[in-house]
C-alpha cells in the first residue's frame, strides 16, 4: 500500500492533468454524442451540407476546432507523461501507473476523433474542398 | 492509514522527487578520474545531442511548417478578399467557412508549435546546466593538478 501511494504521490501532476483532461473530453464526448445524433436526424431528412453546418450557430464547427485543441493537449500530457516517467522512475508501480495513464489518453484521443470523424469531419471536409474548389477556380479564371 | 502516515508519505516523495532534480556537486567532486570522464562524455554528448534535434531537425521542422502555413494563410487571405463578391449567397458561406476553419487550424499548429519549443528548451537548459558544472569542476580539477 505504502509503495502504491509513493508511486501515485510521485506521479502526481500527471493524475491531476488526466483527471482534468478526462472531465473535459466526458463533457465534450457527452455534449458531441447528442449534437451528432442531432446533425444524423437533420441528414437523413434532406437538409444539405450548408445548413447542417451552420445548424445552432456553426456548432459543428466550433466542436470540430475543439477537438483539434483537446488531440493537441492529449498528445502535450502524453509527452509530459512519458518525459517525467524517464526522469523519475522509482519502480514497477511507477511504470504500471504510466503506463495506465498513458493507456487511458490514448483510449480518450481515440474516442475524441471517432466522435467527430462522423458526421461532423465528413462535413467539413466535403465544404473545406468545395470552398477551395471555388477559391481557385474564380481566381484562376 | 490515517492522514499522518498519508502526509509522511508525500514529504517523503516530495523529498525524494527533489533530490532527483537537485544536481549532487560534491557527489560529483567526490568521483574518480574515470568515472568523472565517462559521466563528462556522456552529459556533454547528451547536450550536442539535443542542441542538434534543435539546430537541425527542429529548426527545419518549424520553419518550413510556419512557411508553409503563412504561404496558404497569405493566399487563402488574398483570394478570399479579392473574390468574395463575386459569389453567390451559397458560396459565399462555403468560401467564409472554408476560411475561418484554415484560419483556426493554422493559429492552433502555430500555438501547439510555441509549446512544443518551450519544452524543449525547457529540456535543453536542464543538459547545459549539468554541463557547465561538469566543465567547472574538470577547470578545477585541472588547477589543482598544476
Amino acid at each position: 500500500m505504502e509503495k502504491f501511494l509513493e508511486a501515485i504521490f510521485n506521479n502526481i501532476l500527471q493524475i491531476i492533468l488526466l483527471i482534468i483532461y478526462s472531465i473535459f473530453v466526458w463533457i465534450y464526448s457527452h455534449n458531441l454524442t447528442i449534437l451528432n445524433s442531432e446533425l444524423i436526424k437533420l441528414e437523413n431528412s434532406g437538409w444539405n451540407t450548408l445548413e447542417i453546418l451552420g445548424y445552432k450557430d456553426y456548432e459543428a464547427i466550433w466542436y470540430f476546432l475543439y477537438a483539434i485543441l483537446l488531440g493537441i493537449s492529449g498528445i502535450i500530457i502524453i509527452i509530459v507523461t512519458i518525459n517525467a516517467f524517464r526522469k523519475y522512475l522509482e519502480g514497477i508501480m511507477d511504470l504500471i501507473i504510466n503506463l495506465i495513464i498513458i493507456l487511458i489518453l490514448i483510449i480518450l484521443l481515440i474516442n475524441v476523433f471517432k466522435l467527430i470523424s462522423v458526421p461532423i469531419l465528413k462535413l467539413i471536409f466535403t465544404v473545406f474542398i468545395t470552398g477551395i474548389g471555388f477559391m481557385y477556380a474564380s481566381a484562376s479564371k | 492509514m490515517n492522514i499522518n502516515k498519508i502526509k509522511n508519505i508525500w514529504i517523503k516523495t516530495r523529498k525524494k522527487r527533489k533530490a532527483k532534480t537537485k544536481v549532487d556537486v560534491s557527489k560529483i567532486k567526490n568521483m574518480t578520474e574515470d568515472e568523472f570522464l565517462e559521466n563528462y562524455a556522456k552529459v556533454k554528448s547528451s547536450c550536442e545531442f539535443y542542441e542538434n534535434i534543435l539546430k537541425y531537425i527542429l529548426g527545419t521542422i518549424t520553419v518550413s511548417i510556419i512557411t508553409f502555413l503563412g504561404y496558404i494563410t497569405y493566399n487563402l487571405t488574398t483570394t478570399y478578399f479579392s473574390q468574395y463578391n463575386l459569389f453567390t449567397e451559397e458560396k459565399k458561406e462555403i468560401v467564409s467557412i472554408t476560411y475561418i476553419i484554415s484560419i483556426s487550424i493554422a493559429v492552433i499548429v502555430l500555438i501547439s508549435i510555441i509549446v512544443c519549443i518551450y519544452f524543449y528548451f525547457k529540456i535543453l537548459k536542464d543538459k547545459r546546466f549539468l554541463l557547465f558544472i561538469y566543465e567547472q569542476i574538470k577547470e578545477e580539477n585541472k588547477g589543482a593538478r598544476e
